[in-house]
């Protein structure tokens, strides 16, 4: 059985710089994901336990394959990338549509995994376009994953509480980060990652033609306003007292 | 930047132990200064995220990378923990590359898989009691005897002494000879005869546990030379370029640690209503300690690379000069940029609950161990003039 684990590339968000409001994104170096990380180390214990392959599947620029080389070292078998310079940046739908294309390609897929939303926008909506284009189910926040008779077991992790669903294979699974913690790649693991093959294709490889206009545009991407409450106390019994009418301990 | 002169796998490199070291040592760096003591199991981690044996030939158990790279991952320990740092370069390279260098294949295959997996523990006794700076004056004695040798002698500053497995012993076959008359061994520290006579009580580097050993009439069979009888003194200037090169990016991590807790406190620091980093003496600083580091960076990369890719060193080559010179002037930089750190830290940098002193107590060593300061600058002014 093979596992898909989709990853994005995305600038370094520590060393973005906001200028005039927005984020200055040049000369920013690209990484993968922390919450990606989680999915890949998932989607490992899973070949593991399953004796299956590991295949990393993302679409970018001309610079993916750097970030693509530490997806290897982390444990994938190989590598399936769609490179065009309109990925920067590119709408959900759009990469939807391309991973969709690049994951038909792959026989005998049985789980195909992402993080719940990529680190940089986090809209979570590539997900549920994959899920619909290739017609399979789609389960989210997992926090575990089990495996076997063609079937899995996956429990959610919801805000009051985990549910637990099984659903038959093939299936498209979003990862909460909790779900396994990311092991730092040994030296033999990097020196082998730049062996693993590779599959490369272009827009044009996956018969999908050039987008029309995006259909969403990002007008601005600012915290909200928030202004102090400037409440005073004159006793520590009556900061619990408020601090528990917010909601803020007492839980 | 540097970028240019790093190779995409040494990038990962590097970046793989930076995770490492922040995962694993950075939560205990205090600790491990204030106890005095090798973190338990951490032996074994190294060994198993692949750096011991990092310029090891992988039929070996090793990595088979280049000096660089085993640089590039003591740089990267360094600046999270100089003591896990040195132990590491003692290890890897003092000891795994010069048993690489020198070994016969019995040798190698015998002892170096263990060294690389992190199940045994590797140092270089070289220096002794009397005998620092003028090391061909070593009087440990190796007196043979049918197919073994019977040594006496005691070794000092020995760099995880204490707790090591396989160590590179120099000794004195023919002690009228001088400098021809120096043999190397491999000590297994079970051969009958071999003890460790006490832990040092360091000011700096603390955790990395120093040792002074005694041999008491230790057996050590024949098969264990390292090189030749009497050609040790080959065996031990191969060596040195190579360690210079290799532990100047110990001085560089170091360096770079102290500037990264320097210029955060600057920025948080208020004083006169405004950060300190605003100050313009501050900057000043903070500019200078920067520029030094690049600096040292460019000597450190560069010696890395041309000894990797000299085949010769010692006496008469352009690697003797150039690895004295990357480890004299990173020695004296990470001494100055710690005081500089200090300094910025104002009256919190004396004080032992801020990380910084301990980047300057750890610093003082680097004029001092691998060859001082002095003997540096001799041998680079020898070059020089002949």
């Amino acid at each position: 059985m093979k596992i898909v684990v989709a990853v994005k590339q995305i600038p370094d968000l520590q060393q973005i710089r906001i200028r005039d409001r927005r984020p200055v994104l040049d000369n920013v170096p690209r990484v993968l994901g922390d919450i990606d990380k989680s999915a890949l180390e998932a989607g490992v214990a899973l070949k593991e336990s399953t004796e299956g392959k590991l295949i990393i599947v993302s679409a970018g620029d001309k610079e993916l394959d750097d970030t693509m080389k530490e997806a290897l070292a982390a444990g994938a078998d190989e590598a399936v990338l769609i490179k065009d310079c309109q990925f920067t940046g590119g709408e959900s739908f759009l990469i939807a549509k391309v991973l969709a294309a690049a994951i038909r390609k792959i026989d005998d897929v049985g789980l195909i995994l992402f993080g719940e939303g990529s680190a940089d926008n986090y809209s979570g909506q590539v997900v549920s376009g994959v899920a619909e284009l290739l017609e399979y189910p789609q389960v989210g926040y997992a926090n575990n994953i089990e495996v076997g008779d063609n079937r899995a077991r996956v429990t959610r992790s919801l805000e009051d509480c985990e549910e637990i669903v099984e659903v038959s294979l093939p299936v498209i699974i979003s990862v909460v980060s909790e779900i396994k913690e990311p092991r730092i790649p040994s030296v033999t693991s990097i020196l082998k990652a730049g062996k693993k093959p590779k599959e490369i294709y272009g827009l044009s490889d996956l018969a999908i033609s050039n987008p029309e206009e995006s259909k969403v545009s990002v007008d601005s991407n600012l915290a909200p306003l928030s202004e102090r409450k400037g409440v005073n106390v004159t006793s520590v019994d009556e900061l619990i007292k408020i601090l528990e009418s917010e909601g803020v301990i007492g839980r | 930047m540097m970028e240019f002169m790093l190779t995409e796998e040494q990038r990962m490199l590097r970046d793989t132990v930076a995770s490492f070291a922040e995962k694993e040592i950075r939560p205990i760096a205090e600790e491990i200064d204030r106890t005095d003591t090798w973190p338990a199991g951490m032996w074994k981690k190294l060994g198993d995220l692949g750096v011991l044996g990092v310029t090891i030939d992988p039929e070996y158990g090793g990595a088979g990378l280049d000096l660089l790279s085993g640089a590039l991952v003591g740089e990267e320990l360094s600046k999270v923990s100089p003591s896990i740092s040195i132990s590491f370069g003692a290890h890897a390279n003092l000891c795994c590359n010069n048993l690489k260098l020198n070994g016969t294949e019995e040798q190698k295959k015998k002892y170096l898989p263990p060294l690389c997996a992190g199940d045994h523990v590797g140092a270089l006794g070289l220096t002794e009691p009397n005998a620092g700076s003028d090391a061909v004056s070593i009087r440990t004695a190796a007196r043979k005897e049918g197919d073994q040798y019977v040594v006496n002698g005691s070794k000092t500053f020995i760099t995880n002494g204490v707790i090591a497995d396989t160590i590179i012993l120099y000794t004195k076959t023919d002690k009228d000879a001088g400098p021809k008359g120096i043999t190397a061994f491999i000590l297994d520290t079970k051969f009958p005869g071999f003890s460790v006579s006490r832990k040092l009580d360091k000011v700096g580097n603390r955790g990395s546990e120093t040792g002074e050993l005694i041999m008491e009439d230790c057996i050590i069979p024949k098969d264990n030379i390292l090189g030749k009888e009497n050609m040790g003194v080959a065996v031990l200037m191969r060596g040195l370029d190579l360690e210079r090169a290799f532990l100047s990016t110990y001085s560089l991590g170091m360096a770079e640690g102290a500037f990264a807790e320097a210029l955060k406190y600057s920025k948080e620091r208020i004083q006169f209503g405004k950060p300190i980093c605003s100050f313009q003496l501050i900057q000043a600083k903070l500019a200078d300690m920067w520029t030094l580091i690049e600096a040292a960076r460019l000597l450190c990369y560069k010696a890395c690379v041309m000894a990797d890719s000299e085949t010769r060193g010692g006496k008469g080559t352009e690697l003797h000069k150039l690895t004295a010179a990357a480890i004299l002037f990173t020695g004296e930089a990470v001494d100055k940029v710690c005081n500089d750190a200090i300094q910025i830290h104002g009256g919190y940098g004396y004080c032992m609950e801020y990380p910084v002193q301990r980047y300057w107590r750890d610093a003082k060593v680097n004029t001092i161990g691998a060859g001082t300061s002095e003997m540096r600058r001799l041998i680079i002014a020898r070059e020089l003039i002949q």
